[in-house]
């Protein structure tokens, strides 16, 4: 028989209380988009572990500040942006971005081709988005693989409701225009 | 109009290509597509940005290892309590000096002794606000004079 999963406001109030397990389970449930973001945002999957990292000790260091106002995933995926801008402009050299999205696409156990084909359709998407400016690279990116709202985006952009939505529109538009 | 369903439609297709659609809109939406095809266009490129990502195996326990030695968890919940109470005593201890100071009412050694212990026994770092104050970085006989300076 297997424990229903314990839901986001009992797993917040308890790691506030100090509970290690509910804490990790915190940690766990959203290191995908946190990573995926990072991931987005800096081009280069070693920073975006380090960013990670960061965002998620960020988070474990302000959870008694988390008031509730956003999601938990808003405010989580805001540290985990503020980490990886930061992170970004401390790097120095400009030219690593050695290991982007292609390496990092889902989908490893399924077949040979399928695998080549998500491969080849990450690295193109990858290339594309580089070329967006940063608001709209994370707007699309939040919107089209997050899935998350216009004010949400806002809320993690530091825009409003609106700015999100002009920055997600112009990237697709551009992105559209370089795939013509 | 055409212009009006065509934002329409690709104001949902992110949730289309991700968690999906209740079942008038995503017939709907799928009607339009099949017959709109710059929307089409539009729709394949979204479905492409919403590859999903992979975090690399080895972050996830590398991450948990780094947020296991952060101090509120590496002092667990009882670690927390302890801080909230020395931090209280010293707060009592600080806001009595003052109000001595105004009204007469001296502090006890022992009292003194029992804030100076609170103080040693605060986790480093666990909270910004005494830690940046400099109450930590004190020694014993830095702690003990200041303490009883300002219940002098």
């Amino acid at each position: 028989m297997h424990e229903a999963p314990i839901d986001e406001a009992t797993l917040i109030e308890k790691a506030r209380a100090g509970d290690a397990g509910a804490l990790e389970a915190l940690v766990r449930r959203y290191m995908d988009d946190v990573y995926a973001l990072a991931l987005r945002i800096l081009g280069d999957g070693d920073q975006a572990a380090d960013a990670t990292q960061n965002a998620m000790i960020n988070a474990v260091k302000g959870l008694s500040r988390f008031r509730g106002d956003a999601s938990f995933r808003t405010w989580i995926l805001r540290i985990a942006a503020n980490s990886a801008k930061s992170l970004g402009r401390r790097r120095t050299r400009r030219n690593e971005v050695a290991l982007t999205l292609a390496d990092n696409v889902a989908g490893e156990d399924a077949d040979p081709a399928t695998v080549a084909t998500n491969r080849a359709e990450a690295e193109r998407v990858t290339d594309l988005l580089r070329q967006l400016p940063p608001k709209q690279r994370m707007a699309v990116h939040l919107r089209a693989n997050q899935g998350l709202s216009y004010a949400e985006i806002g809320e993690i952009l530091e825009c409003s409701e609106g700015a999100a939505r002009v920055n997600y529109h112009l990237g697709i538009r551009r992105l559209r225009e370089l795939t013509i | 109009m055409t212009e009006l369903v065509c934002a329409w439609v690709r104001d949902r297709l992110p949730p289309r290509s991700r968690d999906g659609l209740d079942v008038a809109d995503a017939a709907r939406l799928e009607q339009h597509l099949a017959g709109c095809a710059d929307c089409r266009a539009e729709a394949t490129l979204v479905g492409a940005l919403a590859v999903p990502v992979t975090v690399p195996p080895e972050l996830e326990s590398h991450v948990l290892r780094a947020v296991r030695k952060q101090p509120a968890l590496a002092n667990g919940a009882g670690g927390i309590r302890h801080y909230a109470v020395a931090a209280s005593f010293v707060f009592a201890l600080l806001t009595g000096s003052l109000l001595w100071q105004q009204f007469g009412a001296r502090p006890s050694p022992a009292t003194i002794d029992g804030a100076v212990e609170a103080v040693l026994a605060l986790p480093v770092g666990a909270d910004a606000l005494l830690h940046e104050s400099g109450l930590q970085s004190l020694s014993e006989d830095e702690l003990r004079t200041l303490l009883e300076e300002l219940g002098s």
